[in-house]
């Protein structure tokens, strides 16, 4: 079986696959410098995006406090750079993926007994709970001013802070993040999560422990969102209390649900498709907001399948992953 | 003083929970939209007093009627779907409304101190108390009697009730349960509106109080019970109480007090204090 | 060989007593029928033998294991399958996926990350095959919720039987399905489960049904058990002939 069939893609995605990788991958050479920061963002929140999808669409449990995790990775790392001085961006990332686990580990744990409007109930006062943290703490999160000066450390060597490498060293995370969460999804794991979300009871019935593999999947996506700040934190040289925010929890399910939660690569096309929304609004009027509000609530009335779902519809794909 | 504002708003929120099921993210927004409203309102109204109390009422009201539009023309779509599809609906209009708001009134706070200062102050244990507190109570306690008596009083409230705990049964006897969502809705704008709009002669409206006032709201409202106006009061007096107390006694862990105390009760008795329990 | 057995099991919701003192028990590849007017407490106590209710007192055993505390799926995974008198599938996944996931949690691979699940092989094999068995292989790829009502009704055994349990328990499973199909699934049921040494335990309102196709009738009233052993004597016995029948001796 060839690797296209291992990982369950069929050839033309793979082809379409990396006509978008080359486009990624040739930005700098034609974008600005605005535009290239910009695209690194897009990257950062679509590995947020597509964890926080195995929650949303794989598992069909709403959390309304996943900025949590990703302010958590945001913040490891630009403590990790600026009061410890680490150079090396594996420790800094592993540190940062391991400290939003154990985050999402102690939180999911008590979350994930309860369902729907509890759950986001719940995760919601979590996040609150560690943006509090973050705002209160001035002696290790100087509080509202956030940590500043992240500089970008070095991968095996490369210094990131020189030229576009920092922009490449993230589409190399997303290329990664993908390929991981597409195996995952696949796997006979995944699809114990889909089973759980279409009939948890039968599931039971059925030998699935839901609470445990919700908990697993609760850790996994808190992991990516907890890398998706880790990575964010230098690229924007600055984090603060924000990141932890409700807002920004809603931003994130808002993006997923704009890319199409039901299909894989969704989540991602909705995280470019957002930062771009963002950009061109603000270029328009500084009442940015109500732009991005109304393409909100025109998706939610009119295209609940987001993007890559009414694209998928109108291409004639059935609605599965 | 804390304790009256967040009954309003939470007791709005629990209603619209309670009736219609949606848990409205946007409801710290139409609270800064009554309180801005009333800013204009004060305003215009000029020096006459009776004018800027009433300014304040009519501010209340009219968010009621920003409910019913956002209701007719968008929420009822949405009613079947999953919960995800209201709480992203309402957050949309969370944006939306703090944009519109920095349209209409610009950046920075806005106060209409009249009514504050037309009231003075009295002396309390030998410290001045501002006088307009006490209509705040007054307001609140008034609204909440009012509120009172149209729901257990009242045909409407009657049906409203009904409604709520069973509405496929209340639509079998006759009630148009689409106009009893518009309605119920639109009450709970007027609260949340009017909640606001009472408060600006001491606090002015600023951009953030809606998004703020919303985390807070929710967190009352899970600990007292969604769809529980018993709950809602208890809840409001707990965070009231601790906003008074907290910041004094400690004010490092006092946000965070707030959640620890939602994550607990929904932890334990995810139903809230008085709220239904759900199977 | 005993497989299940019940000890003065009893639960209660308040007032009612649902399940009385129950003593059940129940041989190993027989086909037992659970019988008795509407709240005579046959749903309760399949609930407390598949883990969703707890008794107040008394205890299951289940292949000489004390089953009575353990959750649902700990209990499913030590063998015992259940199908559901209100049809309970993964409406929005394809009829393969229904039969798959089964069989993930039966070989203990729901935990694998990192295989292709369409690359195992063994999963596939197995699910073509026992989908063959129930005759719905040629629908293998149509979405659960759009099959005919009787063919769900067989999708939901199928689910429960792709687990590879020693036992079944099935709730009411010719309601709902027309005469015909009664006798489809009975003798589906029953070729599989005799074909594989299964255990069965079923609860049914039918008494056709059960007379002909049960091993053993149990008969209960009021939450307890009024009357057990063959068909034919059961059906003799005057007590059972009142209670159902409210004939006088």
């Amino acid at each position: 079986m060839g690797f296209a069939a291992r990982i369950g893609l069929q050839r033309t995605t793979l082809v379409t696959y990396a006509v978008l990788v080359l486009i990624l991958l040739s930005l700098p050479l034609y974008a600005s410098r605005a535009h290239v920061f910009l695209a690194g963002k897009a990257l950062t929140m679509a590995i947020f995006a597509l964890g926080f999808n195995l929650i949303l669409g794989y598992l069909g449990m709403v959390s309304f406090g996943h900025a949590a995790y990703y302010a958590v990775g945001a913040y490891t790392a630009g403590l990790l750079i600026t009061r410890l001085s680490i150079k090396s961006f594996e420790i800094v990332l592993l540190s940062s993926v391991a400290t939003a686990a154990l985050v999402a580990g102690v939180i999911g744990f008590l979350c994930v007994r309860h369902t729907r409007i509890y759950f986001a109930l719940l995760t919601l006062a979590f996040a609150q709970m560690i943006y509090a943290f973050l705002l209160k703490e001035y002696s290790i999160t100087r509080g509202s001013e956030g940590i500043a000066g992240i500089s970008k450390p070095e991968i095996l060597g490369v210094a990131l802070d020189y030229g576009n490498n920092y922009y490449y060293f993230l589409l190399l995370m997303f290329i990664a993040s993908l390929v991981i969460l597409k195996i995952i999804v696949n796997s006979p794991f995944g699809k114990t999560l889909q089973a759980i979300r279409e009939n948890a009871v039968r599931s039971e019935f059925v030998g699935v422990s839901v609470p445990r593999y919700r908990w697993i999947a609760f850790v996994l996506s808190g992991m990516f969102s907890g890398l998706g700040g880790a990575l964010f934190a230098p690229l924007n040289m600055h984090v603060s209390p924000e990141l932890a925010y409700w807002t920004f929890s809603g931003e994130i399910v808002f993006i997923t649900i704009l890319g199409g939660h039901g299909i894989f690569e969704g989540p991602a096309l909705g995280a470019f498709a957002f930062e771009f929304l963002k950009y061109f609004a603000l270029g328009l009027t500084i009442y940015w907001l109500i732009i991005v509000g109304s393409v909100l609530i025109v998706i939610v009335l009119l295209f609940p399948k987001g993007i890559a779902g009414t694209l998928g519809d109108l291409v004639g794909k059935r609605w599965s992953k | 003083m804390y304790t009256c504002t967040y009954f309003l708003i939470t007791a709005g929120l629990s209603l619209i929970f309670g009736v219609l099921g949606i848990l409205n993210c946007a409801h710290g927004s139409l609270y800064m939209l009554g309180a801005y409203a009333a800013v204009t309102l004060v305003r215009l109204s000029g020096p006459s007093p009776i004018l800027q109390f009433l300014s304040l009422v009519v501010a209340g009201l009219s968010i009621g009627l920003v409910g019913m539009l956002l209701e007719r023309l968008q929420l009822r779509f949405i009613y079947q779907r999953q919960d995800t599809y209201q709480l992203l609906l309402t957050y949309g209009w969370v944006l939306v409304f703090d944009d519109v708001v920095k349209l209409l009134w610009g950046l920075y706070p806005e106060a209409a101190t009249g009514p504050y200062k037309l009231m003075g102050s009295s002396s309390i244990f030998g410290m001045p108390y501002p006088n307009y507190n006490f209509i705040i109570m007054i307001g609140s306690a008034s609204v909440a009697l009012l509120l009172f008596v149209l729901l257990f009083k009242t045909w409407l409230g009657r049906v409203i009730r009904a409604t709520s705990l069973n509405r496929e049964l209340a639509s079998a006897v006759g009630v148009n349960v689409n106009r009893i969502y518009t309605y119920t809705f639109a009450l709970g704008a007027v609260l949340a509106g009017f909640g606001g709009a009472l408060i600006i002669p001491s606090t002015a409206a600023s951009v953030g109080m809606g998004t703020d006032v919303l985390v807070e709201a929710f967190a009352i409202v899970a600990i007292g019970g969604l769809g529980s106006l018993k709950g809602a009061f208890v809840g409001s007096l707990t965070v009231g109480l601790l906003r008074s107390f907290g910041i004094a006694a400690f004010p490092e862990i006092e946000t965070a007090l707030l959640y620890l105390i939602t994550a607990s009760v929904l932890l334990i008795r995810p139903w809230g204090l008085f709220g239904k329990r759900l199977t | 060989m005993i497989v299940l057995k019940t000890e003065q099991l009893k639960k209660h919701f308040g007032e009612v007593r649902a399940v009385d003192g129950v003593d059940l028990s129940v041989d190993k590849g027989s086909l037992t029928a659970i019988v008795g007017p509407n709240g005579a407490g046959k749903t309760t106590l399949i609930n407390l033998i598949s883990g969703l209710l707890m008794p107040d007192s008394g205890k299951v055993l289940f292949l000489d294991r004390d089953i009575t505390k353990l959750p649902i799926h700990a209990r499913a995974r030590l063998g015992i399958g259940r199908c559901f008198q209100i049809v309970n599938l993964y409406e929005g996944l394809t009829v393969f996926d229904n039969i798959r996931i089964p069989l993930i949690s039966s070989k203990g691979i729901g935990g694998n990350m990192i295989s292709s699940l369409d690359a195992k092989r063994s999963v596939t094999e197995e699910a073509h095959e026992i989908l063959g068995r129930f005759g719905l292989l040629e629908r293998k790829n149509m979405i659960a919720r759009d099959l005919p009502h009787g063919d769900k009704k067989i999708l939901d055994i199928a689910v429960a039987y792709a687990l590879n349990p020693a036992m079944l328990l099935l709730d009411e499973p010719t309601s709902g399905v027309s005469t015909f199909e009664k006798t489809k699934v009975m003798e589906l049921t029953r070729g599989l489960i005799k074909g594989k040494g299964i255990t069965a335990l079923v609860v049914e309102h039918d008494m056709d049904v059960v007379s002909s196709y049960s091993d053993k009738i149990v008969v209960l009233h009021q939450g307890k058990v009024l009357a057990e052993g063959p068909p034919k004597e059961v059906m003799e016995n005057h007590q059972v002939r009142s209670v159902f029948l409210g004939v006088e001796k």
